[in-house]
């Protein structure tokens, strides 16, 4: 059976509108979109004489003017279907800062024309299972965030304990002991997110700040049985994993074009990190590290 | 005076960290450089503690006792060392930076106060940058004192009374960690050896071997001690702790069977001990990874075998440590590990086959046993080669039509073992014969239509190449002879 139900990766680029901030401060549009070729044009205004405009594509591309349910009924609604079907997928929403990744993934939710991907999502979900006729849904959900390194489960109750990672030889990398909430329709799944939502702003001076630095991941778990022709009863398993990034700005630059970010130089003050200047000195195959790496990956 | 040389020491080095944050390494360097010259043309001419920056603020009374102003300013060299170390890190001043930060190590023990745990694993990931440089005695003492401090983490109660499940379960897992490297450097010396040791073919060869034993009299004590005074770490009774770990396995080359027998049980241990921690299930990529360094371990140790059929055994303990987690690992989410290991398995059973052969051509004539042996063994490890193959097709099941990078040569080296392992079945019905060479043939063929097709990936598998285009020229040849030998009548 063909895994594949069109492209097994899609990237979608979206420009919101300046802010009334921005526009007061007579600030330049330097971004120029062609939706029907799918680019982005983007001209630097400190660009030297002679400099082309750089020009970048997507499979799709959604302008200031673009509307949450176009984003939704072109881009998103294939994945959640296929979700339904029995199969995976995850939706990245990657950006600087005050881009309006929240916007595009959470949206207004008190607002239909303004809700983003994620209530949309729990909508398509379950109204199809409500109009489902010969097959038993059962939907969980889980919620996990990533902060320096550490994974935490916010629908816990117990929030001190800190989640692993574990692989297992025949389903692959899990987290151990992540709690998960069925839910039988969009109210319910609504309040999981909210009490994850909740919990992940304990504990945190600036929400701004704490936001830009963590990733967040909302997990849910389609499970589809359907009494074949066979008789037997058929399981289908799809998951929907939607992420929700740390601000991009906070990821390092690596390898760029032949400069050497400045960061990288900085000395480290405290010898806690000699573990990490020891580490970076072998660069051999055969050698083993005793440092784990990020869990994001 | 003592006044001015701990203002003298610090302003360098604070100097220093603001130069690199500025992005000036090279200034930073001199700061920092000009810091640690200070301290050894102190310590050289005065040797008392000078007075710590705060004391000029202080009240007669208050001011530091000679112990405490003697820590302060140790503990400050102690930080010019290590940010020195950074400093040529950013420099690519590797060997350097390596220096400093075992220097930076050693004065922990000594003067600065150290986390038992955290200053072992950070030994043991030293150990692995002297692995790269062929350093073992240095890697090996590394290594020893990562075991003798890490044992005292053990000892002393913490801070906190309730120490957690999860600070147990941390602390056997840094024990873990601290074995897997052990594994490496058995590995790496064995390895290394090998190297030393091989012949064109890969063989031992005895001149060499011979002409090494004869080196290493000459060279040893002398040398080595010198050496050995810089690198030491700890106070006397830690020394003799880490001797005694030290003693228990060598530093030089293994140069025959005996003394790699003695390392490859070291690291055997070893990895017995990481195994139990890092269990297939939960843990499957560093498991797999242990196994498969213990794979390598019996496949060094079996170059210095002499006997072929233990050589043999040696090889088969490989496939039955490897073939059970292949069969459990499922390939969707494992991939890059299944490959490898559908390619060890293959490499391995061609291995023995070779050997099987070896051992019967020594005998008058092969028996049917034998045979059979050789036989099963080749098919064994085409299947194996076949899988790996398979893993490279689209989800259309097509072979690729151009092979990435990382790919290239392991799937032409399958190929071409794959034809060679048609042409080593023994069988003495005719027709079966004519078709294994009409598919070793095939594959022989593919490898020199990739190549001509892709004219980069020649320099990837060059000999292969060779005795391809060779073989592609002789086997039409053989076919014809042996088609006209079973139809005389035509």
């Amino acid at each position: 059976m063909s895994r594949v139900l069109g492209e097994a990766l899609k990237v979608v680029a979206r420009c919101r509108p300046m802010s009334r901030k921005e526009e007061a401060a007579g600030s330049e549009r330097i971004l120029a979109m062609d939706v029907k070729l799918g680019q982005v044009t983007l001209q630097n205004p400190k660009a030297a004489p002679g400099e082309l405009a750089k020009t970048f594509t997507f499979d799709a591309v959604y302008d200031a003017s673009s509307k949450q349910a176009d984003l939704y009924d072109e881009t998103v609604r294939p994945l959640i279907d296929s979700v339904l079907q029995g199969f995976n997928g995850t939706i990245f929403a990657y950006g600087q800062t005050g881009t309006g990744k929240t916007y595009t993934m959470q949206g207004v939710w008190a607002d239909p024309e303004k809700r983003g991907v994620i209530p949309n999502s729990f909508e398509h979900i379950f109204t199809h299972i409500s109009r489902s006729q010969n097959q038993q849904y059962l939907v969980r959900a889980s919620y996990l965030e990533i902060y320096q390194e550490e994974i935490r489960d916010l629908l816990a109750k117990d929030q001190s304990k800190k989640l692993e990672v574990k692989e297992n030889p025949e389903t692959g990398v899990y987290i151990k002991d992540l709690s998960s909430f069925v839910t039988k329709n969009v109210k319910e799944i609504e309040h999981v997110m909210n009490l994850g939502n909740q919990t992940r702003s304990v504990g945190s001076t600036n929400m701004n700040e704490y936001s830009s630095r963590s990733h967040a991941i909302f997990v849910i778990t389609v499970e589809c049985s359907e009494t074949g022709l066979d008789g037997e009863d058929h399981i289908r398993v799809g998951k929907l994993n939607l992420v929700d990034l740390a601000g991009s700005e906070r990821q390092s630059k690596q390898g760029g074009q032949g400069e050497r970010p400045k960061e990288a130089s900085k000395i480290n003050l405290s010898l806690s990190a000699l573990g990490n200047v020891i580490s970076a000195l072998v660069d051999g195959k055969s050698t083993h590290i005793p440092y784990r790496d990020s869990k994001l990956t | 005076s003592e006044s001015e040389i701990e203002l003298r020491g610090k302003v360098p080095n604070n100097l220093g960290i603001l130069w690199s944050e500025r992005g000036e390494i090279k200034t930073a360097q001199t700061f920092l450089e000009s810091a640690e010259t200070l301290y050894n043309q102190y310590m050289k001419e005065n040797g008392n503690p000078p007075l710590d920056p705060n004391e000029h603020f202080m009240a007669e009374e208050e001011k530091l006792k000679d112990q405490e102003r003697s820590k302060r300013f140790e503990k400050a060299y102690t930080h010019t060392l290590y940010y020195l170390a950074q400093v040529y890190q950013h420099l690519e001043m590797i060997e350097k930076a390596a220096e400093y930060c075992h220097t930076t190590l050693k004065r922990q023990l000594e003067y600065s106060g150290y986390y038992p745990v955290e200053w072992a694993l950070n030994a043991a990931t030293l150990s692995q940058y002297y692995l790269t440089k062929q350093c073992f005695m240095e890697s090996r003492h590394c290594l020893a004192a990562a075991n003798v401090i890490f044992s005292q983490a053990g000892q002393a109660p913490s801070a906190e009374d309730n120490e957690t499940e999860q600070d147990q379960q941390d602390l056997r897992q840094r024990k873990a960690e601290i074995a897997r490297c052990w594994i490496k450097y058995c590995l790496t010396l064995l390895q290394s050896a090998r190297k030393l040791l091989e012949d064109n073919i890969g063989e031992l060869d005895p001149d060499r071997q011979s002409e090494l034993k004869a080196q290493r009299k000459k060279e040893e004590d002398e040398k080595e001690k010198g050496r050995k005074k810089a690198v030491l770490f700890g106070t006397s009774d830690l020394c003799d702790s880490i001797l005694a770990t030290e003693e228990k396995v060598s530093c030089l080359y293994p140069l025959d069977f005996q003394e790699a027998r003695e390392v490859f049980l070291v690291g055997q241990n070893y990895v017995n001990e990481a195994k139990e921690f890092f269990q297939f299930d939960g843990y499957v990529t560093d498991h797999i990874e242990i196994i498969q360094d213990h794979s390598a371990l019996f496949k060094v140790l079996a170059f210095f075998e002499e006997d072929y059929e233990r050589r043999c055994k040696m090889h088969k303990r490989r496939v039955d440590m490897l073939e059970p987690m292949y069969v459990d690992l499922n390939p969707q989410y494992y991939l890059l590990i299944t490959r490898q290991l559908q390619f060890e398995l293959a490499d391995t059973y061609y291995e023995m086959m070779d050997l099987k052969v070896a051992i019967g051509n020594r005998l008058e004539e092969l028996d049917s046993h034998t045979i059979k042996k050789i036989n099963s063994l080749a098919q064994l490890a085409v299947k194996y080669y076949e899988l790996f193959l398979d893993s490279l097709r689209n989800p259309d099941r097509i072979f690729p039509e151009k092979l990435e990078d990382d790919v290239l040569r392991p799937a032409m080296v399958a190929k071409f073992h794959i034809a060679r392992l048609y042409g080593k079945l023994i069988t003495s019905d005719g027709k079966k014969q004519l078709e294994n060479m009409q598919t070793s043939l095939e594959y022989y063929t593919f490898l020199v239509d990739y190549c001509e097709k892709h004219p980069e990936a020649v320099q990837a598998i060059e000999t292969e190449l060779e005795l391809s285009k060779e073989m592609v020229g002789l086997l039409p040849t053989r076919m014809e002879r042996l088609r006209a030998k079973l139809s005389p009548f035509t």
